[in-house]
């Protein structure tokens, strides 16, 4: 098991109410988590808990075997093993050229500059840029959506075996999270890259993940497939989730006595199910 | 005459080669919600800033109520007419509470305290925020950082307000409190309002819907006749609600729905 969580509490202070309440979870390698909740409900907290940003209050939390909630482990290479895209993580850009900016986490690994400049043009090549064309430039005169692939890049360039990103998409247009979401697939489908993608769009997770880890008031509520979750409407709802269209449509259909299956997602199979049922349907 | 007037725009920034706005024509009425959806690129925030008088066309004339935004005489009239908000609402917020944030830009104003007074109360009864007056604005939520900068120009008693991708940074919940904020500023108060997005869902309440790509204006109508041209909105790098997409889909492989279905509750009424 590559992460395990097991009964990890957070409080930030004392008095103050958990941020996180006794999560236990793991993921295998390989797996393409969708980690989804209200604002406040203890996402950020968690994720930053597994690469030891925070160091749990109470439980351990595992990476390959290890338990880094002890004291004395060595965070430099959890760090290494799990990389964190933070929210518009184009604010953490500072060198003068993107090739500077994107070495800069395997210089402090001390590698060689060979190895480092390898990494630099594979992690370019994942974001699609050219690195004859951009390498020399400076981050700072990009565009949005470019800025942050360089700070992905960054990130990637470190080589770690889990990626994890705090709404990579948010403030993309269509076009630039598209990009970005088929990078993640990529990295998943050829690396073998665990992927662990936190998101308030529940049509992204709904399309990408294998499994979704629901939170709530610190609380981990669901754990279980797309297919799954997105049929507890009424539960997502109370906890202020939104639902992807489709399954609200075929919830709503339930709702009225009809026969349709509601754990579809994708439009395809949505379409072919709503054509079923319209054919089946006897005329009213 | 309309409140607003774009005649052959064209609009060159100084570093660039390329034209980022041509041939521009538009005119929006009084009180009418328009949405601009375009992708990044598209020209849309470059639009937005000829309305009050951050850029000045290259070419072409915009007209504010009548003024022209070229010449200097006007500026100060015709920001007061038309307020911005922008994306980030970290970096439009400077005061250490609500109601002095709100207060800024009727203080720089000369307007009388009890005026001002007046206007703040009025201003975050309208955004739904009149219950955090002393609150600090960098402990807010998003959304509320945004409906308080939304309050602030409002307090300035402009007749339009233009909002450039206000919703970009927000969460579902901050999205729609946004929303229906500027939603009841048209219907309500009576606000013109220039909504630019990339976010389609916005556009469904609006009274029109204008497409830029590439620095023109592709289509323009209401929701309903630009959300039935999917293949067209696709090809824009726009994004189409599953919804809208799906019920296209459907009467491809023909059932019998009407065009540019926009919610889940209509296509769910059609298919009963």
């Amino acid at each position: 098991m590559l992460i395990r969580v097991e009964k990890v509490s957070h409080f930030y202070e004392e008095e103050s109410p958990a941020a996180l309440n006794e999560i236990s979870f793991s993921i295998s390698k390989g797996e393409f988590i969708g980690l989804v909740g209200h604002t406040g409900s203890g996402k950020s907290t968690l994720v930053q808990t597994l690469n030891g940003l925070i160091r749990a209050s109470r439980g351990s939390i595992y990476i390959d075997g290890e338990n880094i909630t002890e004291k004395g482990v060595n965070l430099k290479t959890v760090r290494q093993k799990i990389g964190l895209v933070f929210q518009y993580p184009e604010h953490q850009l500072f060198e003068e050229s993107i090739e500077k900016d994107i070495a800069f986490g395997p210089r402090n690994l001390g590698l060689s500059e060979d190895e480092i400049k390898t990494r630099v043009r594979w992690a370019m090549e994942l974001v699609q840029m050219n690195y004859d064309e951009f390498s020399e430039r400076s981050p700072f005169q990009l565009s949005g959506g470019q800025k942050r692939k360089v700070a992905i890049a960054g990130v990637l360039a470190m080589k770690p075996r889990v990626l994890i990103l705090d709404e990579p998409s948010a403030g993309l247009d269509p076009m630039g999270r598209n990009q970005l979401l088929r990078l993640l697939t990529h990295l998943n489908n050829e690396y073998q890259m665990t992927i662990i993608l936190v998101s308030h769009r529940m049509e992204e997770v709904a399309e990408l993940a294998d499994r979704l880890l629901v939170m709530n008031a610190g609380k981990l509520l669901l754990d279980d497939t797309p297919r799954k979750v997105f049929q507890k409407i009424q539960l997502l709802e109370e906890i202020g989730l939104d639902i992807p269209q489709v399954s609200r449509l075929l919830w709503e259909l339930k709702q009225r006595g009809h026969n349709v299956h509601t754990d579809l997602l994708t439009l395809n199979e949505v379409k072919e199910e709503i054509i079923r049922f319209v054919g089946s349907k006897r005329p009213c | 005459m309309s409140f607003i007037q774009l005649k052959d725009i064209e609009y060159c920034y100084p570093t660039s080669s390329m034209a980022a706005l041509k041939s521009i024509n538009l005119k929006i009425e009084k009180g009418e919600f328009v949405v601009i959806i375009g992708s990044n690129g598209s020209g849309k925030s470059t639009l937005a800033k000829l309305l009050n008088v951050l850029l000045v066309p290259t070419e072409g004339t915009v007209l504010i109520n009548g003024l022209d935004t070229t010449d200097t005489e006007n500026i100060w009239k015709i920001r007061q007419q038309v307020g911005m908000v922008f994306q980030n609402p970290d970096n439009q917020l400077i005061a250490t509470t609500v109601e002095e944030e709100v207060a800024f830009g009727p203080e720089n104003l000369g307007v009388p305290s009890e005026e001002i007074r007046r206007r703040v109360d009025d201003a975050l009864r309208l955004v739904r925020m009149n219950s955090y007056q002393k609150h600090a604005p960098h402990n807010l939520s998003g959304g509320q950082k945004q409906r308080i900068a939304i309050a602030g120009v409002i307090a300035m008693l402009p007749k339009c307000i233009v909002l450039d991708e206000p919703t970009a940074m927000l969460d579902p919940q901050g999205r729609r409190e946004v929303i229906e904020t500027i939603t009841r500023l048209n219907r309500v108060e009576n606000k013109t309002i220039v909504h630019i997005t990339h976010y389609m869902e916005e556009a469904i309440g609006a009274d029109r819907v204008i497409v830029i790509d590439d620095g023109e204006i592709k289509m323009s109508g209401k929701p309903r006749e630009i959300f039935q041209e999917v293949e067209k909105l696709k090809s824009y790098q726009l994004d189409v609600p599953p919804i809208t997409e799906l019920a296209y889909e459907l009467s491809k492989a023909g059932l019998d729905l009407p065009k540019g279905i926009l919610t889940v509750e209509e296509l769910v009424e059609k298919l009963c």
